[in-house]
């Protein structure tokens, strides 16, 4: 870095770019939605040799890269075989980043890369964070102390949504995924404060 | 004896944009325009009805970006030059448009409303617009809160979560604490942005309350009693209000919304565009750019693009229904929700960005006025309350754990997590994990290491503030936006590197604390565990 900075340089200084890695051998996934994690990494080439290697010596061949994708909700992950299910997304070309559909609202996840083989084993090259998908929908759990009959709750829930009463729950459901999709806020408008401009 | 409460939240934020190394800096007007058109007719109001004796409750958040700008002499000083421009630009104005009289009552209008802008900004508040919300929250009126210290999106700092999000809660509430002289009550999150478990960073400042939008409490568990009509506590004593949605979109639904009304004034046709380039070039930017003046003639008029002379007596006429209309529609709400409250009244919380008040919808704030008015004169249903105020009223609140959500598109993070900005979040989240490496690393430093560690710590926050992923994704002003992540990752990363190889620079220090000056106090040592 320092060497991109010479001290009489006026700033800013033009030459820094963004570093396309930093060394570092990880993947980190966040939450986009309760229906999307989105994961980013980078492997160690000195890594993928280590494995690549093992995989020889194991008398195996490399078939392809995969994101293994483990739903880990409530469960104190051992790396192997006590997530509640798994599925595996192959990747293609120079991905660094993946947006991955897990579909299921209120769940644990974590995320493996690896090399999948020949011979249909799995080889880690880094394990994730685990993150939780945003819990959608009227929770089951109800509070002894502030419980109400079902018909009660369905009615504020929908005039907390603005929809008025007398809806029906399924009603109410739709109108509120609804609600999200057009979601009407001032992030529009937010951050800044000419961005309308260009954009009328 | 009212049939329930209305809180009005008006969130106010814009990032930290100071440049004192150029004369003229096209992105520091949003600030300028925003005094204008937004603070200052935001002040007024609560002057006036300070002068006159109505009494209101509202709550303002104030970004500690924005908060720091107020407090900038530099910014203060380009300010008034700013303002004294418009001054002479509307004269000439008045002198442009004399046989036109549709015409030049407006930009007489506008010739007054810039002096009485200058005049509050210098002598009434002496240039420190924070002087004014201090007036209010000490009079009583007003509960000013706070936000992340550089609304960073919380969700999304997944890295170093804990130490990242402490440190913009921790931040914000020490400004605060220095600029109003107590521990800030409430918290609004950045974008309404909720992550389960980030109360805990908040209940740490001394902070009591934080929002979040309807589904936030809504999909909450266990299932919760009173919608959103009533706060909540997390499971360490935190208090959580939802967003109320018919509140909200009767002022920002583009359709059903109020700003939309023909009547009101057109905010696309300014005289920064529609005038002559020889006439107009010395008030627009200096390298050419046309922008907005604020100067603005025609009203909505319609669908099409002919526009009409805007009429200010009809569009005082159109707010002053408008907010009877709210007024109404309050009343209903609180009527329709009695008995179904059990022990309590209900509380409708209206969160919305200040900026749309006076900037976009310039009749906001006369809005605004109208609706304290008439809640305080016309009726006896509402009440007006602030969330600090509601929570004092009752003993017993049930306890929620709120959802995961945001107020932005889709209502969670999508917004500032596409395939335009989601590259961002490798580089921040590797400073976050260098940051906290050489906070740990040299716990109690000083002199020299101890500046640029709480520089790290300046250039690390700026970096993470939302408003660079949203103006990515939106695609107005991206170079700008670009160059702020690049050169806070760039300053970053040097201090970094000159700390591991022991080679600090006291010249470059003192370069990037004199180019970005935010928050004088901050201790590093906040990212240490």
């Amino acid at each position: 870095m320092r060497t991109l900075r010479q001290p009489t340089n006026k700033m800013p200084n033009k030459q820094f770019r963004f570093p396309p890695g930093y060394g570092d051998n990880k993947i980190v996934i966040l939450v986009r939605d309760p229906w999307w994690i989105y994961a980013y990494w980078e492997i160690r080439r000195e890594k993928e040799e280590d494995v690549r290697k093992k995989i020889s010596s194991d008398s195996d061949e490399a078939l392809k890269w995969v994101l293994r994708v483990y739903d880990v909700t409530d469960v104190n992950f051992n790396g192997k075989d006590n997530a509640h299910s798994s599925f595996d997304i192959e990747l293609k070309g120079l991905a660094s980043s993946w947006y991955i559909n897990v579909g299921s609202p209120g769940r644990a996840w974590l995320v493996d890369i690896g090399i999948v083989t020949k011979k249909g084993n799995f080889y880690l090259l880094a394990r994730s964070n685990s993150v939780r998908t945003p819990r959608y929908g009227m929770s089951d759990k109800l509070d002894a102390e502030w419980a109400m009959p079902e018909d009660e709750y369905w009615k504020m829930f929908g005039l907390s949504g603005g929809f008025g009463v007398g809806k029906g729950s399924l009603e109410v459901r739709e109108m509120f995924k609804k609600k999200l999709e057009e979601q009407i806020t001032s992030a529009q408008v937010s951050s800044s404060m000419s961005l309308r401009r260009k954009t009328e | 004896m009212p049939k329930g409460y209305l809180a009005i939240v008006l969130h106010a934020h814009l990032p930290f944009i100071r440049h004192p190394e150029h004369e003229d800096f096209l992105e520091e007007d949003w600030l300028f325009e925003a005094i204008t058109e937004t603070y200052i007719p935001i002040i007024k109001v609560f002057d006036n009805l300070i002068k006159d004796n109505v009494d209101f409750r509202i709550t303002v958040s104030i970004s500690p970006t924005l908060m720091s700008m107020f407090m900038d002499q530099h910014l203060q000083d380009k300010y008034i030059r700013h303002i004294n421009k418009l001054i002479e630009l509307s004269a000439k104005e008045i002198e442009r448009t004399k046989s036109d009289e549709a015409f030049n009552r407006l930009a007489r209008m506008y010739h007054e409303q810039f002096l009485e802008a200058r005049r509050i900004f210098t002598e009434v508040y002496h240039k420190d617009l924070n002087n004014a919300f201090k007036r209010f929250q000490d009079l009583g009126k007003v509960e000013v809160i706070t936000c992340g210290a550089t609304h960073g999106y919380f969700p999304l700092m997944e890295v170093e979560r804990k130490a990242s999000v402490r440190a913009q809660v921790k931040v914000a509430a020490d400004l605060y604490q220095k600029v109003y002289g107590r521990r800030p009550l409430g918290i609004w999150l950045p974008e309404c942005g909720y992550n389960p478990g980030d109360e805990e960073a908040i209940k740490e400042q001394g902070i009591k309350y934080f929002f979040v939008d309807t589904h936030g409490v809504l999909f909450g568990n266990p299932r919760p009693r009173f919608g959103v009509f009533n706060p909540y506590l997390c499971k360490n004593g935190t208090a959580v209000f939802g967003r109320d949605m018919e509140t909200s979109k009767a002022v920002w639904s583009a359709v059903e919304g109020y700003p939309g009304d023909y009547n009101y004034r057109e905010f696309y046709r300014d005289i920064g565009f529609d005038l002559d380039f020889d006439y107009i070039k010395h008030y627009i930017n200096p390298d050419g750019v046309r922008i907005n003046t604020g100067i603005k003639y025609y009203k909505i008029t319609g669908t099409g693009n002919a526009k009409e002379p805007y009429s200010p007596e009809n569009a005082r006429q159109t707010a002053a229904f408008h907010a009877g209309n709210f007024m109404f529609n309050r009343e209903k709400q609180v009527e329709f929700l009695q008995g179904q409250m059990g022990d309590r009244l209900p509380l409708l919380v209206a969160p919305y960005d200040a900026e749309l008040y006076g900037h976009w919808w310039y009749e906001g704030p006369m809005w605004l006025d109208f609706l304290i008015r008439k809640v305080h004169y016309d009726q006896q249903n509402i009440k007006m309350a602030t969330p600090g105020d509601y929570l004092k009223m009752y003993k017993k609140f049930q306890v929620l754990e709120p959802a995961f959500s945001s107020w932005g598109w889709k209502g969670y993070s999508e917004m500032w997590l596409e395939g335009s900005n989601d590259w961002v979040y490798r580089h921040t989240h590797k400073m976050a994990e260098r940051m906290v490496e050489v906070a740990n690393e040299n716990k109690s430093a000083k002199g020299l290491l101890r500046k640029a560690l709480n520089q790290m710590a300046r250039e690390l926050l700026l970096a993470q503030s939302s408003d660079w992923a949203f103006i990515i994704k939106t695609g107005s002003h991206v170079p700008y936006a670009m160059e702020r992540l690049r050169e806070h990752a760039e300053h970053f990363n040097e201090l970094y590197q000159e700390i591991k190889e022991n080679t600090l620079d006291e010249v470059y220090i003192k370069e990037c604390e004199d180019k970005y000056n935010i928050f004088p106090d901050i201790d590093y040592s906040v990212y240490a565990s």
